[in-house]
């Protein structure tokens, strides 16, 4: 299993590369210069040329790359040209506050999904079942900021319960950091609710069907045991994946809510990194959101014999 | 003798798409004494599984009990509240599923599933039930029965989960044990030993069986009572003796009649003609790798395979799964890559004949339920072929009516959809698909399994009058050794992908010599018409006979080995 793990490991490095040369090569596509828009559509060419011999950007592409991953390598991702930080740590700090609202919300969403689905698969066609599908569907197709603009309105600004905008971390001051949170996370949980409860559901339909179950209960088991003992080991192997593609997806930021929130997540970092045309910081941003979903796959393939005796590493 | 279980008038229904119900058992009967091994037999849709699921109160969702008593033990099943019976669920009435592949929790460990009934039923310390489950594994005859409890179910074959599962259910030592064709889906020689087993450990225990199944031959040499049901109705009931081996009822004679055996349809009345396919020296590897820079694992499916097929005749092929039956068929019809030697058709390799050559091959699969595209019309299935054909368009729809007519069906299935078909008909379209074609070889893989024994017996017919109208050669493959006996000019036995005996018919059946064709055959019981009328069993006990010149069989199938001719024709693997 650790061989297993290193290679995978190993093998992730031509992905990376890859993505990469793509990141590289896309964000240069992009039509818009980052000097001209640092220093503003006035300005004299003389200047925006100055401005971008001081950003080695008037060297052939394929040296810019070199540069680029040559320093990669020894752990230096750049400085952002905008604002002169250097990238990696100001990444790390946004990493933190955007992982800490989705694994919130991830926890908090198994919480109620993982049972809510079993259930609706166990009483299949019943109305608790119709109403577990209808909250789903209107889960899925209610548009997440949306939820944090109603949310906000109630809470914060009608009720006064909880802070509208901000952030404080829960390292500093616990409390309000959690306080900060509960709205953002709140609004994810609907999404990541409805994804694993519409999964658990069908992979529980579908082993509810299979023989050993009959079997189990021909042995008098009561049902209790049937569901969570002989039902739930099997149908979460699937879920798990889902809650995979999901948590990578999210972790590489969820940018609508951090808007929404103004948190300083890693979602919104690269989205202002764009608008300004910030090369250094977008290829970092990008790569970092690569490394995570391939870690996030990796690690799911990782717990996936613990549900599936038959999965070898 | 008081009886065990009585089942009096019982009638269960399912729901109809109309919204009427369906009565798949109707006012149904049957007893059971105690230690009683009573065999309840039918075709499929006979209703058959729901008398067993309704007596464990376990019938799929929709079904509904109209009426009937099920009575065990003295105490009235129907109606008992759900706490009472899962009492008895386990405890008292077991039961085994037909596919040992899905009916073990593969999440769990063998030695927590084993222990689970006990613990629900009874306040047996952990280790006590421990203990048992090891005695009751090695009365299954289970090698390291303690290193079995906490391994998992995939680690298993189909032959040792199936007794696992009966040491499962019969540790809290049932009253009465259901067994739902408990060994239909394994191999002859492992269904011999896993049915040997179970009715040993039974009659130790003085369990009672309930043993469904299709298998005549089963019932008669393993049941003392036995039910015959067709749609849901109970026709016969009584001694294997008085029932089958006598049988006064018409729907019981038929099916004994269905039953294949040699010389069936009359001799044959074409002549075999000059050699169409030659097979020689063929080695089929299936390559398995993890990381795309890893050297793959080679796995052998066949080695060293020589046969040769002449023109209208059946080459059958006989194997366990696994012995690469499968595999050969394929590759023959290009399906697969030999990884040496040559597959000559007609004297062209097959690798080189292209598009022409393969439509002078054609296949016929297993399962008719998923062989045909539901989403097609029978028409656009059959004439598909025909489009890589010179059959000019105009007389397509023609050619491929006049085809349906010729399996048995009619020109009004043309427009049909294959989920309107029955099993047996939607296997003469897959028929028809091929004879369409009017190829020179006809590969069929299992064509007759997945089909209840008086459909086999149509089906069986069919392929033979079409190779009479036709002049088809078959490579038939099968498992099943009744139908090869029947269909069969020649046959070859393969063994874990080699040929360890060839012979003809005859040969193979009268006089075989291999050790591995020998346990094959003495694994099934026949029941034969007897010389007096009416029917007997007759079990082949066959004595091994050492090879000729001093030589000797091999245990191992990698070991390397020759092929000697020990009369024309017939050949027998031997250690090189």
């Amino acid at each position: 299993m650790l061989r297993y793990a290193a290679l995978r490991l190993l093998a992730t490095i031509p992905t990376l590369f890859l993505v990469a040369v793509i990141v590289f090569g896309l964000i240069r596509l992009v039509p818009g210069d980052p000097a001209s828009i640092m220093i503003g559509d006035s300005a004299d060419p003389d200047m925006i040329e100055q401005v971008r011999k001081s950003l080695g950007l008037d060297k052939p592409v394929l040296v810019q790359f070199f540069v680029w991953l040559g320093n990669l390598l020894e752990g230096d991702f750049g400085r952002s040209i905008t604002t002169g930080e250097d990238i990696l740590p100001a990444m790390l700090t946004r990493l933190r506050v955007t992982a800490g609202v989705v694994l919130a919300s991830i926890v908090v969403a198994l919480l109620f999904a993982l049972p809510a689905g079993i259930y609706a698969a166990w009483r299949q066609n019943s109305r608790v079942d119709f109403a577990i599908v209808t909250g789903v569907i209107v889960a899925l197709s209610v548009p997440s900021f949306w939820v944090g603009i109603l949310l906000m309105l109630v809470f914060g600004v009608n009720l006064h319960w909880l802070p509208v905008v901000g952030y404080v971390s829960i390292g500093d001051d616990f409390i309000n950091g959690v306080r900060y949170l509960i709205l953002p996370v709140a609004a994810l949980v609907m999404v990541e609710m409805g994804t694993v409860a519409r999964m658990t559901r069908s992979s529980t339909i579908e082993v509810l069907r299979l023989d050993y179950i009959t079997h189990a209960r021909a042995k008098g088991a009561p049902e209790s045991r049937v569901l969570w003992k002989h039902a739930f080991p099997n149908a979460f192997a699937p879920t798990l994946t889902v809650i995979g593609l999901l948590l990578g997806h999210m972790l590489g930021g969820v940018a609508v809510i951090e808007t929404v929130f103004t948190l300083p997540g890693l979602g919104r970092f690269l989205v202002d990194a764009i608008s300004s045309r910030d090369y250094p910081v977008i290829q970092g941003c990008l790569l970092l959101v690569a490394l995570i979903r391939v870690m996030v796959n990796l690690l799911v393939d990782l717990l996936y014999p613990l549900f599936d005796p038959r999965v070898r590493l | 003798m008081s009886k065990l279980l009585t089942i009096d008038g019982l009638t269960v229904s399912f729901p109809t798409p109309a919204g009427g119900r369906n009565e798949v058992v109707k006012r149904a009967s049957l007893t059971i004494a105690p230690g009683e091994v009573h065999g309840l037999v039918g075709e499929s849709g006979s209703g058959k599984t729901m008398i067993a699921r309704a007596i464990l109160g376990l019938l799929p969702p929709g079904g509904r009990i109209d009426g009937g008593s099920i009575k065990f033990d003295g105490q009235e099943l129907l109606g008992l509240d759900n706490e009472s019976l899962r009492k008895l669920r386990g405890a008292r009435i077991g039961m085994v599923f037909q596919e040992p592949l899905t009916s073990l929790n593969p999440a769990l460990p063998i030695g927590k599933q084993l222990a689970e009934s006990l613990a629900l039923h009874s306040d047996l310390s952990d280790a006590e039930i421990r203990k048992r489950s090891i005695e009751m594994l090695a009365a299954f005859r289970m090698p390291d029965p303690e290193g079995c409890l906490s391994r998992y179910p995939h680690e298993f074959s189909g032959g040792m989960r199936q007794r696992i599962m009966l040491a499962s259910v019969l540790l809290p030592r049932p009253a009465l044990l259901l067994a739902d064709e408990p060994t239909t889906a394994l191999d002859v020689l492992v269904q011999k030993q896993v049915l040997d087993l179970a009715a040993s450990v039974c009659r130790d225990l003085g369990t009672a069986i309930l043993l469904i199944t299709h298998d005549l031959g089963v019932v008669a040499s393993y049941c003392d009572q036995v039910t015959v049901m067709r749609y849901g109705e109970v026709l016969n009931d009584g001694s294997v003796e008085q029932i089958l081996l006598n049988p006064s009822d018409p729907y019981t004679r038929k099916l004994l009649d269905s039953l294949p055996k040699r010389g069936e349809g009359g001799p044959r009345t074409t002549a075999i003609g000059d050699e169409l396919l030659r097979v020689e020296n063929l080695e089929v590897h299936f390559k398995k790798r993890r990381f795309f820079w890893q050297t793959p694992i080679v796995k052998r499916a066949l080695a060293g395979v020589d046969v040769s097929i002449g023109k209208g005749e059946t080459l059958a092929v006989v194997g366990e799964s696994g012995s690469g039956k499968t595999t050969l068929g394929r590759t023959v019809a290009g399906l697969a890559k030999a990884a040496s030697g040559r597959v000559l058709f007609d004297g062209t390799p097959v690798e080189q004949g292209g598009r022409a050559l393969r439509s002078r091959v054609q296949m016929v699969f297993q399962d008719p339920f998923s062989s045909l595209d539901p989403r097609w019309r029978i028409g656009r299935v059959v004439g598909e072929g025909l489009r890589h054909t010179d059959v000019p368009k105009a007389e397509r729809a023609a050619l491929v009516r006049q085809t349906l007519v010729d399996v048995g069906l009619t020109e009004q299935h043309y427009d049909r959809f294959p989920h309107e078909l029955s099993g047996g008909q939607r296997q003469r379209v897959a028929i028809a698909r091929a004879v369409v074609m009017r190829p020179e070889l006809i590969i069929a893989d299992e064509p007759v399994s997945a089909l209840d024994v008086t459909v086999q017996a149509q089906i069986l017919a069919l392929f033979r009058d079409l190779q009479v109208k036709f002049g088809f050669s078959y490579l038939f493959i099968s498992h099943h050794l009744g139908v090869v006996e029947q269909v069969s000019d020649r046959v070859v036995v393969l063994y874990q992908g080699r040929v360890v005996e060839e012979g003809t018919r005859d040969q193979i059946f009268d006089d075989p010599r291999h050790p591995y064709t020998r346990a094959l055959l003495s694994a099934v019981p026949d029941i034969r018409p007897a010389p007096g009328g009416g029917w007997h069993v007759e079990v082949r006990d066959l004595e091994r006979v050492p090879p000729p010149d001093g030589r000797s069989f091999i245990e191992d199938g990698l070991a390397p080995v020759d092929l000697i001719e020990i009369a024309p024709g017939h050949r027998i693997a031997v250690a090189a």
